[in-house]
């Protein structure tokens, strides 16, 4: 075990009560029609691997993130690039974007977030063979600086305070493979492959490593023991097992708890998938939708250079997992539920597209590469994007809501840019343009929350948790930094509440453990509450 | 006996009728009776047997020793006592007659491949080696055709031995559980057929094929077509959810035991009847 810098330890058991004050705005008048699907817009952003065609690795894309960069009330979104420019998108909250070009290449993980505490939202993004960079927007361009402290060029990252002293730390993974295909042996010389953790301080950040080794494309803090404590979880590429640490009294604790895995995890969202108050754990691999032999034999030869057989008591298995918590144990209920395969998948997410109270899940996927897929039509699998819509947390079915394009989907996220109440999908896909799904869809009310830490140096209180009740339903929802594939998420929660006009019960669980209740709020508004002391 | 395929077929019938009447009406006294275990006794042949083990033996060290795969290793040993084998075989044609042989020969040779498939059992449930690895002992002939092939054989002296009377209620489920079999493997290898046939468009002829699933288990048809997509019929333990190794081992113990089961009822059978 790693010597700590970890809070480890359960909260508080009487949590200090904490006053808010809140303000609702209605969402804003509908100005596009009503209908059943989502309508596509296209962005000019293009990420592409290599300019002469994109070979595995550089074919893993780039990342998003979705954050409020210059102040207006409005998502901005910010779209990373390999072998071209990254862009931010300023957001006019009328699906009009203005884009802010930079010089920042070879992007993986994205996320917006005041590592500072300064009150402004800086884009942190790791970089493929360089050190993690932290950019500051103003006035119309963004200056991007090297993170202090931080040496290792990383992959995956997510950010939460992890050492309760109310500073936003990060969590790091390498991506070992790709490294050692590129630079040899001698890579990360500076600061070495694995996962660390990284504790903000006065002046930068203090490094623990946890291990030694990682090719992680997916980090995300789920409360793995269900003490009250966030734990680390890391999925890793290629047969490498997926990592977890419990937060303990005395530092990270190894553990290993599922008893089945994704082999190639590409991305983790937690969510409360059935309403029940706890969260589970989805986690996307590689496994074809359609098992017809036309898909199987594009499917087989890139599988067979790509997987290692498996013995029976190794816990990866290459399909999509969602971890359940019944009966005091993780169980996978992908298969169960007929959610284990959506394709060659990358970012999957869940959030309640149709605003009826559960959380659908939205897959982005496909797979290009000059060399791995040179034996198929334009070096490509070519695949729908995968919607399955969630019917009372009992089964899922696919539907297709103008959310089936077949592009190579990478970083993916849901935020309503346009405050109408509905959740719009952004992708970054690779070697094709980035997208805007405006979600059209008229069905059900809805609330969104933004919490408030004035003065405090985690002001969009990213940890929080929050409890609601609304149609006979009780939901919940966290705030986070990141999570999926690559995917920075924005400080703003959705909750879908059917036909319900108002919501009741809500309970904060702030960051430090502190507890605020609000016995209502109106629906249809983007409330904003407040942390008065 | 004319020339015709059909006449050919309906004339061998009818010699294993004869030979089963023969059976019945003449040989009490005559022939010991044949009971189950007959099928397994190689001691009458033991001279064979040690002859068999030691030639089996010599030629699976010699490939041992030129590095020849473990497959082929096995396959000497089990080639060394095939003489002594199939002599039991003939003299069991002799005493007993076509049908009895005929029956002989599915026994053990079911019974074999069932010890096949619970060695991949073991080999990756309780040796824990992965899936390609875990193919039997004759690893090699864990192959498509292979499997196909040893179905339809199966399937057709099933047919032959029910209509020369194999005639009980586990011989009625062994026919039909041996018929489902052979539908999984026919769909099995169609696909893998249709799957080389897209490899090989696609420039990767060399490519396997081997290993997709059938109807059953895990990622079946049955688990993932339409019409059950969401249904209780995609959650149903070990009908969609087993993998496809313990799919087939299941397969082959429901078909080893069913026909052990049939033969052994049908021979005490007949042994009742010859002494009465």
């Amino acid at each position: 075990m790693a010597c700590s810098g970890a809070q480890n330890g359960a909260i508080s058991p009487a949590a200090p009560v904490v006053t808010t004050t809140s303000n609702s705005v209605p969402f804003s008048a509908q100005a596009t029609p009503c209908g059943t699907n989502f309508v596509r817009h296209e962005l000019p952003h293009l990420t592409i691997g290599e300019p002469a065609g994109t070979y595995v690795y550089a074919s893993n894309g780039s990342g998003l993130a979705v954050g409020d960069v210059d102040g207006d009330g409005n998502e901005d979104v910010v779209f990373g690039n390999i072998a071209g420019t990254t862009t931010l998108y300023l957001n006019d909250g009328q699906m009009h974007f203005t884009p802010v070009t930079t010089d920042l290449r070879d992007v993986r993980s994205l996320a917006i977030v005041d590592t500072d505490g300064d009150g402004k939202l800086e884009i942190v993004a790791t970089q493929r063979f360089r050190r993690p960079v932290i950019g500051q927007y103003s006035n119309g361009t963004i200056t991007f600086s090297d993170m202090p402290d931080v040496y290792s060029s990383f992959y995956a990252m997510n950010w939460q305070d992890l050492n309760a002293d109310g500073k936003l730390d990060a969590v790091f993974g390498t991506y070992d493979t790709e490294q050692l295909q590129n630079q040899g042996l001698i890579f990360n010389e500076r600061g070495g492959g694995g996962v660390f953790v990284y504790y903000r301080t006065s002046d930068g950040y203090r490094g623990e490593r946890l291990n030694q080794q990682a090719d992680a494309l997916a980090i995300a803090f789920p409360d793995i023991n269900h003490d009250g404590v966030k734990d680390i979880l890391v999925g890793n590429d290629f047969n490498r097992r997926d990592m977890a640490w419990l937060a303990s009294p005395t530092g990270w604790q190894s553990v290993e708890p599922f008893w089945q895995t994704t082999e190639n995890t590409m991305s983790i969202d937690v969510a409360d998938v059935f309403n029940t108050g706890t969260n589970a754990i989805f986690a996307t691999d590689m496994k074809p939708y359609d098992q017809d032999v036309k898909t199987m034999a594009e499917w087989l030869p890139a599988m067979k250079k790509l997987t290692r057989p498996l013995t029976a008591d190794d816990p990866q298995f290459t399909e999509n997992t969602l971890q359940v918590w019944q009966y005091n144990r993780w169980q996978n209920q992908a298969y169960n539920l007929q959610i284990d395969a959506s394709g060659w998948s990358w970012s999957g997410k869940f959030g309640d597209l149709d605003n009826d109270g559960w959380q659908d899940l939205y897959v982005v996927n496909g797979m290009v590469a000059k060399d791995l897929l040179s034996y198929l039509p334009k070096n490509q699998i070519d695949e729908p994007d995968m919607l399955f819509v969630n019917h009372a947390g009992q089964s899922f079915t696919r539907e297709d809501w103008g959310l089936s394009d077949s592009g190579s989907g990478r970083a993916m996220t849901m935020v309503d840019l346009n405050h109408d109440g509905r959740l719009d999908v952004v992708v970054n896909p690779m070697d094709g343009h980035a997208a805007i799904y405006e979600n059209q869809r008229c069905a059900g009310n809805s609330l969104e929350l933004r919490l408030s830490q004035p003065n405090h140096p985690n002001p969009t209180a990213i940890g929080a948790n929050v409890r609601i009740t609304a149609t006979g339903l009780n939901m919940m929802r966290d705030v986070r930094a990141a999570s999926g594939y690559l995917s920075g998420e924005g400080a703003t929660i959705h909750f879908g509440i059917g036909s319900a006009t108002t919501v009741s019960n809500i309970k904060i669980t702030w960051p430090d453990g502190a507890i605020s209740h609000i016995d209502s709020i109106p629906g249809n508004t983007l409330t904003t509450i407040t942390r008065t002391e | 006996m004319n020339g015709s395929f059909v006449e050919i077929i309906i004339e061998y019938f009818n010699h294993l009728f004869r030979i089963r009447q023969t059976q019945f009406a003449s040989t009490q006294g005559i022939v010991t009776p044949m009971r189950l275990r007959t099928i397994f006794d190689l001691r009458q042949e033991w001279i064979l047997v040690i002859l068999g083990v030691i030639v089996g033996g010599l030629l699976g060290f010699l490939a041992y020793i030129n590095k020849y795969p473990a497959w082929i290793q096995a396959a000497c040993v089990i080639a060394g006592l095939l003489p002594a084998y199939s002599k039991h075989v003939v003299d069991i044609y002799v005493k007993h007659g076509w049908w009895s042989a005929t029956l002989t020969m599915l026994v053990a040779a079911q019974s074999f491949h069932g010890v096949e498939h619970l060695v991949q059992w073991v080999q990756y449930h309780i040796l824990r080696w992965p899936f390609f690895k875990a193919s039997g002992i004759i690893s090699a002939a864990n192959a498509e055709w292979v499997h196909f092939g040893w179905n339809w054989m199966v399937l057709v002296i099933m047919i032959v031995l029910v209509i020369g009377g194999l005639r009980n209620p586990f011989a009625y489920l062994m026919l039909a559980w041996t018929i489902a079999h052979t539908a999984e493997h026919t769909y099995l290898m169609w696909r893998y057929l249709q799957a080389l046939q897209e490899l090989a468009a696609l420039g990767m002829p060399e490519v396997s094929a081997q290993g997709l699933p059938g109807f059953f288990g895990r990622d079946g048809w049955i688990a993932t077509s339409e019409a059950t997509r969401n249904s209780f019929v995609c959650r149903l333990p070990g009908f969609t959810t087993a993998v496809r190794l313990d799919v087939h081992f299941w397969w082959n113990v429901g078909e080893t035991v069913l026909l052990i089961l049939a033969t052994e009822t049908t021979l005490r059978q007949r042994n009742r009847t010859s002494t009465n």
